[in-house]
């Protein structure tokens, strides 16, 4: 039997995962893949406690989760390319401007 | 209050702040004359004020004057006083300090003498500081002190009268240091300051003492017998704690004072201070370093005797404090005679005059702890007068020689400034106590007081015997006799070497001997004509006429006439020839007029003293009405409204009694007077055959001889080097101390240069955070995050209970609140439960939503606590809860 807590169990499995990814890969666009997998964790956590509960809000919560990480990736990937356009690379630990 | 009336006193002192006002903001664009023109006009203005409060009844006015005649002819409690309640100061609860004035007998003499001689010194100082550039700070100044000093004197409270003694204070570090470019003179004014300090914390811890045991600083209010009732039978004890140490009714550590005592003995302190008494006296001489008119003003005639004042003021407690009395007559009698032994030796001519102005203080403190208090006040107007001329001769002499002070370069100056000459030579007879001049009489009343039996009387109040009260009279009576006959020596010394002789002075300077202006002379010969005959005031037994004690006045008085007429033609001869262009005017007006007319009125005293019986029987209305405003001890009459506590001691109800303060024999008056004269005179003529030549082989001789007791007196008794050594160097070594240790250590390297330090590790710290790598940002995010979860989180912390008859069933969590399944495995929450109290668990379960169940024994009241366990560190918490069962099934 597949229970409740195994679906959150997985979701924490996805979410070390992609933060793993985000704090070990160098290449931005590992990295913007990662977060959203996190993201995505994140949405299955929302959709199985709003299951247990019996309350449909969680997954109005998870769809609006979808729609904005698109427009995320969107604005997230425009950035890389600006990026990549000005610096020539996609490693992160190149861009270290922020510390300006 | 009968013998009230209402007065706008507040424009006394107002007047001289208001000059001082304009002088202060506005006298760098005014021209000298409107600056003094200001400063002298407030002074006078004050002093017409206070004029009209006192005699106003003559313009058809209640006065004070008026007042007292009638407080005389109805009797009655309290003294007659003119009152001005100006506003509440401070109102804060039960403490409710005014800023009232009042002028009673006591006060009036004050005033006058303040606004009187303040005047006269203000007047002085217009040709004295001429050409100073600080021409309207100085009278700026001046006119604050003498505000100041009117407000000490008016004020119907302590707190008020505090103020005016701390703006006093500064006026005279002020003034000290008024020439403050030159080191030492600023060194002297804060010396002058912190001595002051000394006594100004003991005058508040009086006051605040005599706030605690009587509830009253208002001087009025003192006399209340209830309030003087709770000052003496009420008893302090000094360290109470010392008891709780001891086993009960075995007290060994156990202080028990009068409150009355503690008061009066830190009250004396800031008098000491302000007063310059040993120990305190240091910093009078230093303080010489001001302007001369401020010597004289500040320093001679009225500021310090602000301390002599205040006791007097306080008569009432004093006179309930016996055993302080005789401390404080021994204190200004042991003063008396310490200044004038310095005073032998001095070299600087204002020197000598502050040590002599010590000892003068030491003479009144000695009046005013044999009960004498008007003795004291008598002694403090004359001194006030002599002691001012003496002050501004030494101006007008320091002010011909360009600044010379030393007088073993001047002599023969009897010549060239015989103006200043006659003055000098007239207030040195008031001060040695010639008679009739003004400080005859004093001494005589101060000397008399020590051996009236009223002072014996007082045994019973004290700690000493009637006969150890006697001998400490006597003793007393020795002192200042000594120091008086000490005085006559050193003043002549100082005339001697001034004014006789040849000059020893460089030609140079005497050949552009700067000549006294007029405004500085015509002061001189009014105070030297009030240190001749403000004396009769207080004559005792003048107009008595019965006992022979009239004929000796007639016989010192021809003799004082003489003495003045002798002064007024011998010296006429030098005033030709010397005086210049306005002879006639220096002769006639300043020199003989003045002197044949103190002599006229002095023939007139005597031949009234001796006559006077006489003249009654021939006219009697004339005689009795003359008699009536002019009694005998006039001052001491018109001042015993104000001082009338002596011997009023409540201590034993024998002594409540109105007796007359001085209960002495005319035969104790005459021979004490007659001996003192004869030493006087003794030392004048030694003084005179010494130092009448200058600097000679028989004072070098003599020198010799007495060569410890010279070094001695020449170094001050090395008190001041005394002090340096056992306060001066250890305040500076901790000084010292605290500014290596705390200041430069502590303050400045630990915790100012620390902190800034602290911050830059710190923010070297973020620096080496801050990469600008967003996978470390990220990365810390993530820990953080974890840690917040890790502490909010938190394991079940409350359970369900159901009772059914004896039996319970538990649940971990609360109904709607269902704690979520975990997975079986390994790490799971325990949740255990204990049932009977006993603190061990009795029953364990893995799954926290399982229902437990337990049945007791008992009915009643059980405590349930419920244990979780963490899975993770195995942390333990627990919850209790109370449940009654009922009985079993």
């Amino acid at each position: 039997m597949i229970l409740s807590s195994h679906y959150l169990v997985l979701s924490a499995v996805l979410f070390m995962i992609g933060a793993a990814g985000v704090l070990l890969r160098r290449n931005v666009l590992v990295v913007m893949m990662s977060i959203e997998l996190m993201l995505n964790s994140a949405n299955l956590a929302l959709i199985t406690f709003s299951r247990v509960q019996g309350d449909a809000h969680g997954q109005a919560l998870s769809f609006m989760v979808v729609a904005i990480a698109a427009a995320e990736v969107a604005v997230g990937l425009a950035i890389v390319v600006a990026l990549y356009r000005s610096r020539r690379t996609t490693n992160i630990d190149d861009l270290d401007m922020m510390k300006q | 209050m009968p013998h009230t009336a209402k007065f706008p006193l507040f424009l006394i002192p107002l007047l001289p702040f208001l000059g001082a006002a304009i002088s202060l903001i506005f006298g760098r664009r005014m021209r000298r004359q409107s600056v003094h023109l200001v400063a002298v006009g407030s002074v006078v203005a004050a002093c017409t004020v206070a004029l009209i409060a006192i005699f106003g009844h003559l313009l058809g006015d209640v006065s004070l004057w008026s007042l007292r005649a009638n407080w005389l002819m109805t009797g009655g409690e309290g003294a007659p006083r003119l009152v001005d309640a100006a506003y509440t100061w401070i109102a804060s609860g039960s403490v409710s300090i005014p800023v009232g004035f009042v002028l009673d007998p006591l006060a009036a003499v004050m005033v006058l003498v303040v606004t009187f001689v303040g005047a006269l010194i203000h007047i002085y100082s217009c040709g004295y500081m001429a050409g100073d550039k600080d021409y309207a700070r100085y009278f700026g100044y001046l006119n604050l002190f003498t505000g100041a000093m009117l407000i000490l004197v008016l004020a119907d409270n302590l707190p008020l009268l505090f103020v005016g003694w701390e703006g006093v204070g500064l006026c005279s570090y002020l003034l000290i240091g008024f020439w403050y470019g030159k080191d030492e003179n600023a060194t002297a004014g804060k010396k002058a300051f912190i001595v002051n300090r000394i006594g100004d914390a003991g005058f508040l811890l009086g006051m605040l003492l005599l706030w605690a045991a009587a509830g009253t600083l208002t001087f009025s209010e003192l006399t209340n017998p209830d309030i003087q009732a709770a000052l003496i039978h009420k008893t302090w004890q000094l360290f109470p704690q010392a008891q709780d140490f001891t086993s009960p009714g075995k007290v060994s550590f156990l202080i028990e004072l009068r409150p009355v005592e503690l008061i009066c003995v830190f009250l004396f302190v800031g008098a000491v201070g302000k007063s310059a008494q040993i120990p305190l006296y240091v910093w009078l001489p230093d303080a010489m370093a001001g302007p001369t008119p401020v010597s004289a003003l500040i320093h001679a005639a009225t500021m310090v005797t602000a301390g002599v004042y205040m006791v007097a003021r306080m008569n009432m407690l004093y006179s309930l404090a016996p055993n302080i009395l005789i401390f404080v007559a021994f204190i200004g009698a042991a003063t008396a005679i310490f200044a004038a032994f310095i005073a032998f030796s001095q070299n600087d001519i204002k020197k000598v005059l502050a040590y002599s102005t010590v000892s003068q203080l030491g003479f009144m403190f000695a009046a005013l702890g044999t009960g004498s208090y008007a003795a004291a006040i008598f002694h403090l107007a004359a001194h006030a007068f002599f002691k001012a001329c003496l002050f501004m001769d030494a101006g007008v002499v320091i002010h011909a020689l360009g600044g010379e002070q030393d007088i073993r370069a001047m002599g023969g100056l009897r010549r060239k400034l015989p103006v200043a000459h006659w003055t000098f030579l007239v207030s040195c007879l008031a001060i040695a106590g010639i008679p009739l001049f003004a400080g005859f009489f004093s001494k005589d009343m101060i000397l008399l007081g020590t051996l009236a039996n009223t002072f014996e009387k007082q045994a019973g109040t004290t700690m000493l015997t009637a006969g150890a009260m006697r001998t400490v009279g006597w003793i007393l009576y020795l002192m200042l006799t000594t120091a008086s006959m000490m005085t006559a020596f050193y003043m002549f010394r100082l005339y001697g070497l001034t004014f006789l002789g040849e000059p020893r002075t460089d030609s140079r300077v005497l050949a552009e001997l700067h000549r006294p202006s007029s405004s500085m002379r015509w002061p001189l010969v009014v105070l030297a004509l009030g240190a001749t005959l403000v004396g009769v005031l207080g004559a005792p037994t003048l107009f008595a006429g019965s006992d022979g004690a009239g004929w000796l006045f007639l016989a010192g008085a021809l003799v004082t006439a003489a003495v003045l007429v002798w002064m007024a033609f011998f010296w006429a001869s030098d005033i030709e020839e010397e005086a210049g262009r306005d002879s006639s005017y220096v002769q006639w007006g300043l020199i003989k007029g003045p002197l044949l007319g103190a002599a006229a009125v002095m023939v007139f005293v005597g031949i009234w003293a001796a006559a006077g019986k006489s003249f009654i029987k021939i006219w009697p209305a004339a005689g009795k009405s003359f008699i009536k405003i002019w009694p005998a001890n006039w001052l001491g009459e018109w001042l015993k409204p104000s001082l009338s506590s002596w011997p009023i001691v409540q201590v034993k109800p024998e002594f409540a009694s109105k007796a007359n303060p001085f209960v002495a024999s005319h035969g104790a008056e005459a021979w004490t007077m007659a001996l003192a004269v004869l030493l006087s005179l003794a030392s004048i003529a030694a003084a005179l055959w010494l130092y009448r030549k200058g600097p000679n082989q028989t004072l070098a001789n003599l020198v010799a001889t007495l060569r410890p007791v010279y070094k001695a007196s020449l170094n001050k008794g090395w008190i001041d080097e005394l002090y340096h050594l056992i306060i001066v160097r250890p305040v500076n070594f901790s000084a010292w101390l605290l500014r290596v240790a705390v200041d430069e250590f502590l303050i400045d390297k630990c915790l100012v240069t620390g902190a800034a330090w602290a911050v830059s590790v710190f923010g070297w710290i973020s620096v080496q955070l801050q990469t600008g790598r967003v996978r470390q940002y990220i990365a810390a995010a993530l820990v953080g995050l974890a840690v917040l979860i890790f502490l909010t989180t938190r394991s079940i912390s409350t359970f369900d209970v159901q009772v059914s008859g004896s039996q319970v069933l538990v649940t971990a969590g609360v109904k709607g609140d269902q704690v979520l399944g975990v997975p079986e495995g390994r790490y799971r929450t325990k949740v255990g439960y204990d049932f009977n109290g006993d603190g061990k668990v009795d029953t364990w379960t893995l799954r926290p939503s399982q229902v437990v169940t337990w049945t007791y024994d008992k009915p009643g009241q059980h405590r349930i606590r419920m244990v979780v366990q963490d899975p993770r560190f195995g942390k333990k918490t627990s919850t209790e809860k109370v449940v009654t069962v009922g009985a079993g099934r």
